[in-house]
């Protein structure tokens, strides 16, 4: 087990678990607006594991959306995920396949990011058992922090409104990570106008699936195109 | 939803989404991704989450777009972006968002 679980471990990983606190009893308290016992929470934290993925679900059932595009939606802001497991790959393709089934399940940007700068920092004795530990806590203390706020937001009287806004500014947040050149934000505000047009024809989420993919699309034919261009 | 929507939906979260995180860790190994793909992926996030701020924001066409300056929650984002431009935390922004939008709800 002190393989997994050693002083190290929970030196980086605390921050996680301090910022999910938060960010989950919100989740929970939204979660039993729309319905959600602690168990079907306990249930989504534990097979989704996903903050915004979980609130734009949530978000979703409330509105009385249809599961599909619950489903699409969701699958498509999750897609980012699929970077982290590029990058990851260099640290942990050595392991058992099973090792990597269930590493799969716990990448999220917390994780992923704390994992990366411990796994790159020179002099340190990071490795996928520790990695493993540190996931499991993160994943484990966000189950916790959720099903919390189920509870709480059965005792008390908390505003919906005010919750959905949290929503709002947490995408705002999670944006704004990505301000890192004029074209990835230029294609930010081009998938919000599309997926606004698209709205004229597609409902239930559906406008917000297709302006990311077209969105992105341009984004990489730009990117395509200049690559051509230096050659 | 009933208890039992509920649950397939959640079934049906797990299976969308763990297609992404277990692709690159299973399949992929450290077989290079094609360029293409990979330059799409890089303005997938950005897009999605632009896409749900304008959504969330300005509305749809079906239920009619909201754009005017009584427009509360499109007031309160602004400040929101300032602060997440400059700190990209997602703490200050859900603060400043949550204060925001109950000042504007009660004052303006």
């Amino acid at each position: 087990m002190s393989q997994y679980f050693d002083k190290q471990v929970l030196k980086a990983v605390w921050p996680i678990c301090f910022g999910y606190i938060p960010l989950g009893v919100a989740c929970g308290i939204l979660g039993e607006k729309v319905g959600m016992d602690a168990f079907l929470m306990a249930m989504m934290s534990i097979f989704l594991f996903a903050g915004s993925g979980q609130f734009i679900a949530l978000a979703m059932i409330g509105a009385g959306t249809a599961i599909i595009p619950i489903v699409i939606t969701v699958g498509i802001v999750n897609l980012r995920h699929m970077l982290y497991g590029l990058i990851l790959n260099q640290y942990i393709s050595k392991e058992s396949l099973l090792y990597r089934l269930f590493y799969a399940q716990e990448i999220v940007d917390e994780t992923f990011a704390v994992n990366s700068i411990e796994f790159q920092k020179k002099d340190n004795d990071w490795n996928p058992k520790k990695a493993a530990g540190l996931n499991f806590l993160a994943h484990m203390s966000w189950t916790l922090a959720t099903v919390s706020g189920v509870l709480l937001g059965s005792a008390v009287y908390i505003d919906t409104a005010l919750v959905s806004y949290a929503l709002i500014a947490m995408f705002i947040g999670l944006w704004s990570f990505h301000f890192k050149s004029a074209k990835l934000i230029g294609i930010g505000v081009l998938g919000g106008g599309l997926a606004l047009l698209l709205s004229l024809w597609l409902d239930n989420m559906l406008n917000v699936v297709v302006a990311t993919i077209l969105a992105a699309i341009i984004g990489a034919v730009i990117d395509n195109g200049e690559g051509v261009e230096r050659k | 939803m009933s208890y039992s929507d509920i649950l397939i939906c959640i079934f049906g979260l797990f299976c969308s989404s763990y297609i992404s995180r277990v692709l690159p860790l299973a399949v992929l190994g450290r077989r290079p991704m094609p360029t293409f793909l990979s330059l799409w992926l890089k303005y997938v996030p950005t897009a999605v989450f632009g896409a749900l701020i304008f959504v969330s924001i300005f509305g749809d066409a079906h239920s009619g777009f909201k754009f005017s300056w009584s427009n509360i929650e499109f007031l309160a984002a602004i400040p929101v972006l300032i602060v997440a431009a400059k700190t990209q935390s997602l703490a200050y922004s859900i603060i400043v968002g949550l204060a925001g939008y109950w000042l504007l709800n009660n004052f303006y």
